[in-house]
């Protein structure tokens, strides 16, 4: 019974886990990110790596509605908690980009398209501090 | 004459040694941090808060996270 529980408690944290991986839960946009068309912006949105064929349109279309839903979840956050909608899309780009698997394209914060390493930095290092960096050397990121 | 040459090479060298650019592009040491300014401040009680948040909504908007 305990086992039973057990399992099925993590049968649904791995669901969720998988699941929050997927953004279309592996439809065009996941392929799309997995392949470096697309990837996570720094300001909590998705966005081409090269600017969109004409061929990629309905990709586009796509990530449009993304985008617009996601800002609609900023937009009711921001008002729900009082902070600035800035603010929680910032936060949201760093969790985006956090859990973003190696090989996946994100945006540091000057808007330079990287790919995601092993030597890839992005946490809060203080209040005032959120630390979006392609590539730090092992060395310097010791310290 | 040979001396002669002999001055006149050692002052050429002296010459373009002294002419050596002393402009030297270096490399920092340090990658560049980019900060955000103090405006973007989240302060940690603020950030669980505003992450409690984000995960519920992630969970009513599934496909857009």
């Amino acid at each position: 019974m305990k086992n039973k529980i057990f399992a099925s408690v993590f049968a649904v944290s791995a669901l969720l886990a998988t699941g929050a991986l997927a953004v279309d839960n592996n439809g065009p946009i996941d392929t799309a990110m997995k392949a470096g068309t697309l990837g996570e912006q720094a300001d909590g949105y998705l966005g081409f790596v090269r600017t969109p064929t004409s061929a990629q349109a309905d990709l586009q279309r796509r990530v449009n509605e993304v985008n617009i839903r996601r800002r609609g979840v900023y937009i009711q956050v921001a008002r729900d908690s009082g902070e600035t909608l800035d603010r929680v899309a910032l936060l949201q780009a760093m969790r985006q980009i956090t859990k973003a698997p190696t090989g996946e394209y994100f945006q540091d914060l000057a808007d330079t398209w990287c790919v995601k390493g092993p030597n890839s930095d992005v946490r809060q290092a203080a209040d005032d501090t959120i630390v979006i960096r392609c590539n730090v050397a092992p060395a310097s990121k010791a310290k | 004459m040979r001396n002669n040459l002999l001055i006149l090479s050692g002052l050429a060298a002296l010459i373009a040694s002294g002419c050596t650019p002393t402009v030297r592009v270096e490399v920092p040491d340090k990658p560049i941090e980019i900060n955000l300014n103090i405006n973007m401040k989240i302060e940690q009680n603020v950030r669980v808060k505003l992450e409690r948040e984000l995960d519920r909504a992630a969970q009513t908007n599934p496909g857009i996270f």
